[in-house]
């Protein structure tokens, strides 16, 4: 799956920022690099991503940027073979993913690249308990 | 904009999910009048009294996503919320939407709507709520509660605010001198 392709799509289709300060800008690229380095998406890294994701709706300041695209993109084949159990135990992330996925140019660039970032329903309603 | 919401900024509770929400629809100019008597939302002929009216009112005119079911349930956990200092319902409400945000950005649908708006304002109103929130105990609530405190409108409109309470401040120094 094109990633790139995916990031390209939704900034064409408008919605998304490439960072509205120089300190954004700077987050942004140091989001995307990390991202296309690849380790921080892998399963196994689900945890520390998790814990970052905490207390942050996108990851680069307040609002959705092409980073938030490029790491739903790498995270899509991850979570794509999740069950359940897998993506409660990391809820931050899953809420993320969620929430960029839904965005309407990413989803519009998404679709445009069916199948490969397909929609993925989650059930919330039946979440456990946390802690 | 198309309207005029008139509070003072010293009501108390202060309704800052009004003025928030006329600030992120842009649909109302905010206007600090010292005498006002509780809140007035003058929007396309018609007049507002009620702080729930006016941010539905606002969220209307400003195209925010429709309500959904769950809407008025928000709206009714807002009033009970902003003067409540039960401890065990503050904590009860609080672990509660804690869970519902633990998987969602927002309480309705991908959008801010006038559900987040109603009961932020009521979270940011409630000073003992505040400071359960800054013990960190709701780290999802607190994760969207700083999202919607921390937009642009938002900050323009508490600094709208604040501005109010000094210039109110500076006139009271004056007729005491």
């Amino acid at each position: 799956p094109d990633v790139r392709e995916l990031v390209l799509g939704a900034a064409k289709a408008g919605g998304v920022d490439f960072g509205k300060s120089e300190k954004d800008k700077a987050e942004v690229v140091e989001w995307v690099e990390n991202v296309a380095q690849g380790s921080a998406v892998k399963a196994e890294s689900l945890k520390d991503l998790d814990a970052k994701l905490v207390p942050r709706t996108y990851v680069v300041s307040n609002y959705p940027t092409v980073a938030d695209v490029a790491l739903y993109g790498a995270l899509h084949s991850t979570f794509s073979q999740l069950q359940p159990t897998q993506y409660y135990a990391h809820p931050a992330v899953t809420r993320y993913f969620d929430h960029i996925q839904s965005i309407p140019p990413v989803r519009k660039s998404a679709d445009a690249l069916s199948p490969a970032f397909s929609h993925i329903a989650f059930d919330f309603t039946n979440a456990p308990a946390i802690e | 904009m198309a309207g005029t919401l008139t509070v003072s900024a010293k009501a108390s509770p202060f309704p800052f999910a009004a003025v928030v929400t006329a600030a992120y629809t842009q649909n109302a100019q905010v206007v600090y009048d010292e005498a006002a008597f509780g809140l007035t939302l003058e929007l396309d002929g018609s007049t507002i009294t009620t702080e729930s009216d006016a941010v539905n009112a606002l969220a209307k005119a400003g195209g925010l996503a429709e309500d959904s079911a769950k809407t008025p349930s928000y709206f009714a956990l807002a009033k009970s919320l902003v003067s409540s200092s039960a401890v065990p319902d503050i904590q009860a409400s609080l672990n509660s939407l804690d869970d519902y945000l633990t998987y969602r950005t927002f309480l309705v649908g991908h959008d801010v709507t006038a559900a987040d708006f109603i009961v932020w304002g009521a979270l940011r109103g409630n000073i003992k709520i505040v400071g359960f929130l800054k013990n960190n105990q709701h780290q999802h609530v607190l994760r969207w509660y700083n999202h919607l405190e921390s937009l642009e409108s938002t900050q323009a409109a508490l600094a709208g605010l604040a501005e109010a309470k000094a210039h109110k401040a500076r006139a009271n120094q004056k007729t005491a001198s």
